[in-house]
């Protein structure tokens, strides 16, 4: 302890004297550097600590980022959270067998978006149809405008659970629609209702299924990103 | 409110199966369609009464380019006279 005392007031006095070769007006500090090994491995150590942390956290960060597409991967292969990996077969169209005694009666509902100006609304108000047997209904939808307005439009089925046994064969959604001033067409819906829907205990008691279609406006060079489970259009329909 | 997403079905919009109807312009096939559209309120809108009118329309537009030409058996139809042509 002595020994300490001794030898720091040894390199304080050093000290004293280097600073002397400074300018008289500064007035003398005292510098208390302390070259002490038991100080400096604990500096060393707190310091390496820091960094651990730091990278730690870095690396939690790091982490949360790259979680997002590993998720998806996983649950694209796993088909986790209501991800399908299979899409509507053409086939089970063929072999579907319509089923007589479930009647639902399927109730259509149109809606525009809130900046959208064509007229839109259904052709009928439902329609019964068996599972298992492909049904036909209308929207109509008018330009009044006198401009040509491009719409695009988005489904959606209620109760939610039904909509995983609504299958469109053919419809008007999701691509663009160009109508032209004072124009009026006939939009259809191609569709049918997997017969499995009578072994689903959910919907045991489910009579109605609506459908319900929103037109909103397309605007020029507007791209969609649709989700990575939604399946591409399988055809293009080539137009006259 | 938590619970019920968590325990509920999402729902998630697929895309139909052939694709977007192209639309009729021009109207070929209005006629077609207000045929199937008066048999189904004559019917009390029960689709299994009109199957023929819809056979009709989607035939309709098949002819005028307006869909993808396809068997009716693909779109759960019975091979009428249709097929025969």
């Amino acid at each position: 302890m002595l020994r300490r005392l001794l030898s720091a007031t040894g390199r304080w006095q050093c000290q004293q004297l280097l600073g002397s070769n400074r300018s008289q007006s500064s007035p003398l500090r005292i510098r208390w550097k302390s070259t002490d090994p038991a100080e400096e491995a604990r500096k060393l150590r707190s310091r390496s600590t820091l960094y651990y942390i730091t990278a730690g956290g870095v690396l939690i960060v790091g982490l949360s980022y790259a979680a997002v597409p590993l998720y998806s991967i996983f649950c694209q292969a796993y088909s986790y959270g209501g991800t399908t990996l299979q899409g509507h077969d053409a086939e089970k169209v063929e072999h579907m067998v319509k089923i007589k005694d479930r009647v639902l009666k399927i109730r259509f509902n149109a809606d525009i978006g809130s900046s959208m100006r064509w007229n839109f609304k259904p052709q009928q108000y439902e329609i019964k149809v068996a599972p298992g047997e492909t049904a036909l209904a209308f929207y109509t939808a008018r330009n009044p405008t006198d401009k040509p307005v491009i719409g695009i439009s988005t489904y959606n089925v209620i109760p939610f659970e039904a909509g995983a046994y609504f299958n469109k064969i053919q419809c008007f959604c999701f691509e663009e629609q160009q109508l032209n001033p004072h124009e009026e067409v006939d939009m259809p819906v191609f569709f049918y209702i997997d017969p499995e829907i009578v072994q689903d205990p959910a919907l045991e008691h489910c009579d109605t299924i609506t459908l319900s279609y929103t037109f909103f406006e397309a605007k020029e060079g507007l791209q969609l990103n649709f989700p990575s489970y939604a399946k591409p259009h399988t055809q293009k329909v080539v137009q006259s | 409110m938590t619970s019920q997403i968590y325990s509920q079905k999402k729902f998630i919009p697929t895309p139909p199966e052939k694709g977007s109807f192209p639309l009729d312009h021009e109207g070929l096939c209005k006629k077609q369609f207000l045929i199937y559209s008066s048999c189904l309120r004559r019917n009390a809108h029960d689709n299994s009464q009109c199957r023929v009118e819809a056979q009709a329309y989607l035939g309709c537009r098949m002819e005028n380019n307006l869909m993808e030409k396809t068997e009716w058996s693909k779109l759960g139809f019975e091979d009428k006279q249709k097929e025969q042509q």
